[in-house]
């Protein structure tokens, strides 16, 4: 008993010792576990837990004009949500049902039910205007959340909506710049998309578009993007074409202002309009940008390219004659002039200034399909620009080797008919020729600018298209077409090349008898061009021609353009 | 016990010096243990709670980082709202102000100043447009010319 009573505080002790010691050891394992032998992963886990980042990432980029001014940004708007449980007495249920109702704008009935209820949670509106959700949130009501939410904000309203696009509720871009640059804006909340933002990125850069490279950008957090557009040129665009469509009770129109130097788009207006921030209201055809989506047969203007063809291939100079007798026919095909007249020998210049159909029937067949065509596809025709817009269409154009081309196509496509182009795509044509051949690849973004950085993007040339002894000697030949086949064009003091178009409609079956497209493209100063302007008014109900609904457009807002950009005359 | 003529101190010692270096030891080790246990626990808890204090503390600065960043998008927005081309012509027209038609340019001759060929020393005429005329490095040209001109009186020979 004695050596029992001996031994046993001693047995306790030991055992209560080595508890101890055993537990301070399995302590001390597990935090060398963890500091030491599973450091990594324990990083791993803290950098990919949430932090709060995830909210920042709402955030999307903001969108200005090439001067600074905010053309797209966040702003706010609130979700209105309660929890009933936490109003649970009728009277106090009543009295914040009337308050809400009133301020919300719901029936008093809806709310009663809604805070009634057993939910757990209800929303009592999904979307509410700064001012409601503030002060909501000032009478600090206990059981009613308020939530800011982000919107896309739209300052300048529905200026160049269709050029900017806009973004739906989930925070996703459509159309416009919002919607080509999308992952750019709102990358950080798409981390996971990583590698097909980077094949996006590889594609843009393929095209020779934009001025970073993926990796790079991926440390972003949504920049700033700046654009070449300018927020007066673009209203002066828009207020024009508003103007003329009213004028002549046209279903719609595009503008667009480019620098032919380049490529830099300075306005791109079209109709109808819609509003970014209210797009649901209006129908989806709206959405889209005419002016790099919707195609059409050009008409006349195309002639532009025809004599640039002739004169560039050699076949023909500006004096080169050609005989009009009224009639061509290509691929079994009868070609008439405009006025079904003949006017006898011409020269090409004549020929371009007075739009002769068989003149230019004649180049192309005399240059022959395969070079007529090859020229048509360096001006860009058959394939997209690959401007920084989304949703740009390729246009329309057969092919020799296309089943559905026929020989008389080489006739009609002379002088603008068989194929469609887009409103950017004749821009572009013509910009080559104002830039002394050379075609620039269009674009509307000017510089990104990040937390830390600004990436630049500078002039990309697409092709050399024509000589640059050939775009002068084109360039003369429209100055004339503009002065004596569409004098509305001419701006005193200045001079103008430029060229009108009146399109026929393609319908089923032929050409729509009561409907024109009008255009006009130009540029001014003619030999030191700084901006190029082509119109497209559609369906003109007073007029049918291009000369004298497009032509003078394009004066009122070269006019306006001379004195926003400082351009002293050059002619008399 | 005390009847068998032995002391019950000297019986209570005799176990206390058995008992006594080993309780002592015994004493001294859990001591250390729980010292040392609690000297690691307080350590990785204060070192865990001061990381949980500063990460709630960042956590609020992201917080306030981001409300104010959308106040500011909201201001902005409101500024961009009052100034846009739309409100403001509408302004100006309320003033009276109308659109400038047609401007009337005044072409001066050589005009703003002749830019000196420095190195040839003959004054050249301005090749570039009117925005490019007034630059600095025509004035930085001028300076330099009245600078050189300068060095070469002080270093003439006096007659």
């Amino acid at each position: 008993m004695a050596a029992g009573a001996d031994t046993f505080p001693r047995y306790r002790l030991m055992v209560l010792a080595a508890v101890m010691v055993g537990f301070g050891l399995v302590l001390t394992w597990q935090l060398v576990r963890w500091q030491v032998v599973e450091r990594d992963r324990f990083v791993h886990m803290v950098e990919d837990r949430p932090t709060g980042d995830e909210q920042r990432s709402l955030r999307r980029g903001r969108i200005l004009d090439r001067r600074g001014h905010p053309l797209a940004l966040d702003t706010i708007e609130y979700q209105i949500t309660a929890t009933p449980r936490w109003i649970n007495r009728p009277e106090e249920i009543s009295a914040v049902a009337s308050r809400l109702s009133v301020l919300l704008d719901l029936p008093l009935e809806e709310v009663t039910a809604k805070l009634s209820s057993d939910a757990p949670w209800v929303l009592l509106r999904h979307r509410v205007p700064r001012e409601v959700g503030e002060e909501l949130r000032e009478w600090d009501i206990l059981g009613v959340q308020v939530t800011p939410r982000p919107r896309r904000g739209y300052p300048e309203g529905t200026l160049a909506a269709h050029l900017l696009g806009f973004v739906t509720e989930d925070r996703q871009g459509f159309y416009g710049v919002e919607g080509y640059y999308d992952r750019l804006l709102a990358f950080p909340e798409r981390l996971g998309e990583k590698d097909e933002i980077t094949g996006t990125m590889t594609s843009f850069t393929t095209a020779g578009a934009l001025p970073f490279d993926p990796a790079q950008i991926a440390a972003e957090s949504s920049p700033d993007l700046v654009l070449t557009v300018d927020r007066m040129i673009q209203y002066v665009a828009e207020e024009e074409l508003a103007a003329a469509i009213s004028q002549h009770q046209a279903s719609g129109g595009t503008v667009i202002v480019m620098d032919p130097r380049s490529g830099a788009i300075l306005a791109m207006a079209s109709r109808m309009v819609y509003d970014p921030e209210r797009y649901d209201e209006s129908p989806p055809e709206h959405w889209s940008d005419p002016a790099v989506t919707w195609d059409y047969e050009p008409g006349s203007v195309f002639k532009v390219v025809t004599a640039a063809a002739a004169l560039d291939s050699g076949l023909a100079q500006p004096g080169s004659i050609f005989e009009d007798k009224g009639m061509v026919e290509v691929g079994g095909r009868p070609i008439y002039n405009w006025d079904r007249q003949a006017h006898g020998e011409v020269t090409l210049t004549e020929g371009v200034v007075s739009s002769l159909n068989t003149v230019m029937a004649q180049i192309s067949t005399q240059l022959g399909p395969k070079r007529f065509y090859a020229y048509l596809q360096r001006f860009g025709f058959g394939r997209p620009t690959y401007v920084d817009l989304a949703g740009e269409s390729k246009g329309q154009l057969k092919l020799p080797s296309d089943a559905e081309w026929h020989e008389s196509d080489l006739g009609t496509n002379a002088f603008g008919q068989g194929l469609a182009v887009t409103p950017l795509q004749m821009a572009c044509a013509v910009a080559a020729i104002a830039n002394r051949g050379t075609m620039m690849v269009p674009h509307v973004l000017q510089e990104i600018v990040g937390e830390d950085q600004t990436w630049s993007r500078h002039p990309t040339v697409a092709q050399q298209v024509v000589t640059s002894e050939a775009a002068e000697r084109l360039t003369e030949v429209l100055i004339q077409a503009a002065e004596k086949g569409a004098p509305k064009s001419i701006v005193p003091g200045y001079t103008v090349a430029g060229k009108s178009g009146t399109a026929e409609i393609p319908i089923p079956g032929g050409y729509d008898p009561q409907a024109t497209i009008a255009s006009f493209v130009g540029f001014a100063p003619a030999r030191d061009p700084r901006f190029l302007i082509l119109v497209k008014v559609d369906r003109p109900q007073d007029t049918p021609w291009g000369a004298a609904v497009a032509a003078p457009v394009f004066r009122n807002i070269a006019q306006r353009l001379f004195v926003i950009m400082d351009i002293p005359p050059d002619g008399e | 016990m005390a009847q068998n003529g032995q002391p019950i101190p000297n019986n209570t010692s005799s176990r206390s010096r058995r008992l006594g270096p080993m309780t002592l030891r015994g004493a001294l080790g859990l001591l250390l243990a729980i010292l040392v246990v609690g000297l690691i626990g307080w350590t990785y808890l204060s070192q865990a709670s001061a990381m949980a204090e500063t990460e709630r503390h960042i956590a609020e600065l992201r917080q306030r980082k981001q409300d104010l960043q959308r106040l500011n998008d909201q201001l902005t927005y409101d500024i961009a709202r009052l100034a846009s081309v739309d409100r403001l012509e509408r302004q100006a027209r309320k003033l009276g102000y109308v659109p400038v038609s047609q401007v009337r340019y005044l072409i001066v001759a050589d005009y703003p100043v002749r830019d000196i060929d420095v190195r040839g020393g003959t004054a050249a005429l301005p090749q570039s447009g009117p925005a490019e005329r007034a630059t600095p490095l025509a004035v930085a040209g001028w300076w330099k010319a009245i600078e050189d001109q300068f060095t070469g009186w002080i270093q003439t020979e006096q007659p």
